[in-house]
């Protein structure tokens, strides 16, 4: 039977469309197509000055907006020269961290819908407002920050917002963890839904350029913040969860949820060093920030986003307008995946559901 | 004496309806061992009380052809050849279904709650007080809605579909009791009719599902068959040990069995109903026994985590994705509905119908010197037992639904096959045995001591 | 024989199971201590400082140097008038530095980046705390800062003449009653004075004879 899970579906995150062919329950084979959500930023990024960007990279990946307004403004000064002061350093790390903290709340609670389970979203959903509430507190946004600029941060962060930031990891790490462990991630059911379903062996995962939690699940030690360090990250302390197939195979669904749910609580003790180590000083090159205007040339930046290696390849003619950026999205190439791997082995269709969900991906970011 | 009078208070055909007192002492009827003419309990009180109301009410003269009215009204009254049959039943099934609807009015509304209380807000707050009225602005809405056919779809089927789902549930409440002797009819098969009146419903949903014309609906068609017909078989084992410790199939006698029933030794039977007489502390097999039922009921009921029929990140809505307006809501309404059922079915089976366990409280309205008032409260503290006991095992229901993932169908298939039914059947040849040993006794004291 | 895994599954399910149930109980029984939720519109939640909703411009500080348009990734924001503070007024705004005859953001386009705020030299446009707004047609969409108010100006103007033409039929409304009513009085005074007359020459008649 040839089934189409259309653009409009509950559980493709987004406008996502997998024509599949079944053989009753089991998948034979799956094609993807996307390009739905396609709003033409690299375009868009040739018509606006380097400013101008900065809130269409908010888009892309809207569930992690700082971390790519950071890898572009992060290109952006590679290219230019620009030096970005100690305490914006610091605060890019706290608002990177605590995003990523609110976008794998997000994946957790939509894969538990996918899955079945309604309750986690809603309690995930009730943590993620908090941070939400610090955003908007700090930037005056809760999506769409366009807050990280080249040179630095556009509002300063007061120890007002830095009190609410040390009072919510408090909040959250571990009781909250503990409870959404206890809720889903050692749930019987949920544990025989997800193991050894959509297992992606190492080699194909490098091989078709994964990365992220996804690659993290499948055992593969590779993380940019240790392994490339921008910014501070070489200071601060941290580890990298890494998948150890401990409910079924290594590189299951289970793994790469777990994966995430770990790094939320690694998240946290960055944000924590952070908080007690950030310095005073200034938050801007303001400068630099009004008028950027790099030398001819390209250059290619990524940082580690919630979904994998978000980079940036700028290339500069020496105006103040770019000639060409291109993002390189990792939800286009962890979907990527899907096709093969429902050839690979046995897929039902509750377990593509599954696969689908536990790739985390954005449709923003795969269309742009 | 006789258990509970009020019953048989008006359930005298021909007979001259006018000295309430006079029937205190009516014929009693003896639980089991009824004869023909007394099948139809429930109907007959119903039946009785219109027809009091149809000889003593009068319309007033004002109105035109009052005359002809009453004399329709008193003549009607007084041959009641046509009422204890026909006309009790179909009145009687007229207070079950409104039983049922107003039943799934008030569980949607506190399913909504519910579930908005296990995640942190509110649930509907607007329409009426704390949104009592919430489902009734939603059985308007749906009301009004347009009858969408789909052009492919298969019409007759389609369209008979939510009403074949819902008689399935619908005849499945026929022996079931309300409170003691508040049934519709008190079927000497009743456990067996239930079992087996359930596959309609199995029928119904595949023809929904079919007639969609969907290949989404299809696949939770496929889904539905194999659930359903999978978990009515540890239901149906449940049944049959329940039915070989208590010895009847009537659901009457089997709640009578787990109380006391307070009659004298000349009936044969003497006993006293405590908790522990209930059928689930009978034997050591019957708690499993009470959870695999529970289980099995979930699934029959496509509640989660039994829901692939429904899976809403899945299908869409499963079978009904096409059904809007009051199809829809027929659909809804047979699930609360079968909801209750089932609860109300493990109620009787298993936690003792509507004894509350505690004697002075099942006591009350029995006796020789009962008056009709204390009947009257003895009947309405049976039928709030009842009633809580099967609302207790419906938010149980509830509170597993928002709780918990859904399971695939290979799991599913699993669960039924080779751990629902060995278990079951475990229980089933240990409670055997254990009749067979202990002659009938339960666990804690005595069951049936025949003297 | 029976293997131990298999009772070893069903019970960590089970107790799995049963751990996940304890939390959404605890969480039903504890409902009015753990609610996050607000009822809006009836309950509000505050509005940080740096929230960014709808445009205010003060219209006195503001000098006509368009830096506000040309940064705005979208190109929202119109402004017309010209500089210094005695140009020509056409149903716009004389402030100290500029008169401006336009100032509309297109809020179907703005994505409120905020971007406008840092060029302004004398940082006299600021995005707000309000973001509750609707319409039912594009065009009044677009909200004229000098104003402060939803409408065009051209709506504006309509409006004032609406309102005017319903004055005006009022107006008219009462002086025909008025008409009516006087006219009505004046027949009755004259047929008074017919009957008057009448009952005179009968009287006169009557004495007459």
């Amino acid at each position: 039977m040839l089934l189409n899970m259309g653009p409009q579906h509950p559980s493709t995150h987004g406008v996502f469309r997998v024509v599949v062919r079944t053989d009753g329950e089991l998948v034979l084979e799956s094609e993807s197509h996307i390009g739905y959500l396609h709003r033409c930023f690299e375009k868009c990024a040739e018509g606006n000055n380097y400013l101008q960007v900065v809130p269409y990279t908010d888009r892309m990946d809207y569930l992690c907006a700082m971390m790519n307004n950071w890898g572009y403004a992060a290109a952006v000064e590679d290219l230019a020269g620009i030096e970005v002061p100690e305490r914006a350093e610091y605060i890019r790390v706290i608002v990177a961290e605590l995003n990523r903290v609110a976008s794998h709340l997000l994946a957790f609670g939509t894969y538990g819908l996918d899955i079945g389970a309604i309750t986690p979203f809603l309690y995930a959903f009730r943590d993620r407002e908090r941070i939400l509430k610090i955003f908007e507190k700090l930037c005056g946004q809760r999506l769409n920050y366009s807050y990280v600029r080249v040179g630095g941060v556009t509002f300063d962060m007061t120890d007002e917002i830095l009190a609410d930031i040390e009072a919510f990891c408090d909040y959250f790490d571990p009781k909250i963890l503990d409870e959404y462990d206890n809720l889903l991630s050692y749930n019987g059911i949920f544990i025989s839904r997800t193991s050894n379903v959509g297992v992606i062996p190492a080699e194909l995962a490098v091989s078709y350029g994964v990365t992220g939690p996804s690659l993290r699940g499948s055992g593969v030690q590779r993380d940019l913040r240790r392994d490339a360090p921008y910014g501070i990250y070489d200071r601060l302390e941290f580890d990298v969860p890494v998948g150890s197939g401990e409910m079924g195979q290594l590189g299951d669904c289970w793994d790469r949820y777990m994966v995430r749910m770990r790094e939320m609580r690694q998240s946290i003790r960055l944000v924590r060093q952070a908080v007690k180590d950030i310095p005073e000083g200034p938050f801007c090159d303001k400068k630099a920030y009004r008028a950027v205007k790099p030398k001819a040339g390209e250059v290619y930046k990524r940082v580690e986003g919630a979904r994998g290696e978000v980079g940036f390849y700028v290339v500069s003619d020496g105006t103040n307008i770019p000639y060409r950026v291109k993002a390189r999205a990792p939800s286009f190439c962890n979907i990527s995946i899907l096709d093969k791997l429902t050839s690979l082995s046995n897929v039902m269709l509750a377990d593509l559901v599954a696969i689908i969900g536990s790739l985390d991906i954005v449709l923003g970011e795969v269309d742009r | 004496m006789n258990l509970f009078v009020f019953t048989n208070f008006f359930a005298q055909t021909g007979k001259d309806l006018k000295n309430l007192g006079d029937y205190a002492e009516a014929a009693s009827t003896k639980w089991g061992l009824a004869e023909p003419g007394v099948y139809y309990e429930g109907g007959l009180f119903f039946a009785g009380l219109i027809k009091w109301l149809l000889s003593t009410t009068e319309v007033s003269s004002a109105l035109p052809f009052a005359g002809t009215v009453n004399g329709l009204m008193t003549s009607l009254a007084a041959d009641g050849s046509i009422f204890p049959e026909l006309g009790g039943l179909l009145i009687t099934i007229g207070v079950v279904f409104g039983f049922v609807n107003v039943f799934a009015i008030g569980a949607v509304w506190s399913e909504r709650k519910v579930s908005a209380h296990m995640q942190c807000r509110l649930g509907p707050m607007e329409v009426g007080p704390h949104g009592l009225l919430q489902t009734v602005a939603d059985g308007l809405k749906l009301l009004t809605k347009e009858d969408i056919i789909p052009r492919l779809a298969d019409k007759p089927l389609f369209a008979i579909a939510p009403a074949v789902v819902f008689a399935g549930v619908l005849m499945r409440f026929v022996p079931l009791p309300f409170g003691d002797k508040l049934i519709a009819s008190d079927l000497d098969l009743g456990l067996f009719f239930i079992a087996a009146v359930g596959a309609v419903e199995v029928l119904g949903v595949i023809m929904a599902g079919w007639a969609s014309n969907n290949k989404w609906s299809l696949f939770a068609t496929i889904r539905t068959a194999t659930q359903m017909v999978s978990y009515e078989i540890p239901i149906g084992i449940a049944f049959v040990t329940v039915i070989l410790c208590s010895g009847s199939f009537s659901l009457m006698e089997i709640v009578n069995q787990q109380g006391g029933s307070l009659l004298s030794a000349d009936d044969g039977y003497t006993y006293q109903g405590w908790v522990w007489h209930w059928n689930l502390f009978r034997n050591p097999f019957m708690p499993i026994l009470g959870i695999v039922y529970f289980i099995a009921s979930l699934a029959e009921c496509k509640r989660a985590p039994f829901d692939l029929p429904e899976a809403e990140s899945e299908l869409v809505s499963g079978f009904h994705t096409e059904y809007s307006g009051m199809r829809f809501a027929l659909f809804f309404l047979a699930e609360y509905a079968a909801m209750y059922l089932v609860a109300a079915v493990a109620v009787v089976i298993f936690l003792g119908g509507w004894w509350s366990g505690i004697y002075p409280l099942d006591a009350l309205g029995t006796g020789p010197d009962a008056t009709i008032y204390t009947k009257t409260l003895g009947l309405l503290v049976k039928v709030g037992v009842f009633l809580s006991k099967a609302f207790a095992l419906v938010f149980v229901q509830m509170w597993i639904r928002w709780t918990l993932p859904r399971i695939r169908l290979d799991q599913m298939m699993y669960v039924c096959w080779k751990v629902l039914l060995p278990i079951s059947l475990l229980c089933f040849v240990g409670s055997c045995l254990w009749e067979l040993v202990s002659g009938g006794a339960s666990v804690f004291g005595f069951g049936i001591v025949v003297e | 024989m029976i293997p131990c895994a298999y009772f070893m599954n069903i019970f960590k399910v089970a107790r799995s199971i049963w751990i996940g149930m304890g939390i959404t109980l605890k969480y039903f029984l504890n409902h009015k201590k753990t609610l996050c939720t607000i009822q809006y519109p009836k309950e509000k939640d505050l509005i940080p400082a740096r929230h960014r909703g709808i445009h205010y411009l003060e219209t006195e500080k503001c000098v006509m140097c368009w830096k506000c348009s040309d940064i705005c990734p979208v190109d929202c924001i119109y402004i017309e008038g010209v500089r210094g503070a005695d140009g020509p007024l056409q149903g716009g705004y004389r402030g100290q530095k500029a008169t401006l005859s336009k100032f509309t953001v297109d809020y179907t386009v703005c994505i409120f980046c905020g971007l406008c705020e840092e060029p302004c030299p004398p940082k006299c446009i600021w995005l707000g705390p309000e973001f509750d707004y609707h319409s039912t047609d594009r065009t009044m969409m677009e909200k004229n800062l000098l104003t402060d108010e939803v409408y065009t100006e051209g709506d504006e103007v309509f409006v004032e003449w609406a309102r005017g033409e319903n004055d005006r039929l009022q107006e008219e409304k009462k002086k025909q009653k008025e008409a009516e009513k006087a006219a009505k009085e004046a027949e009755k005074a004259a047929a008074a004075a017919a009957e008057a007359e009448e009952e005179g020459s009968d009287a006169e008649g009557e004495s007459a004879e």
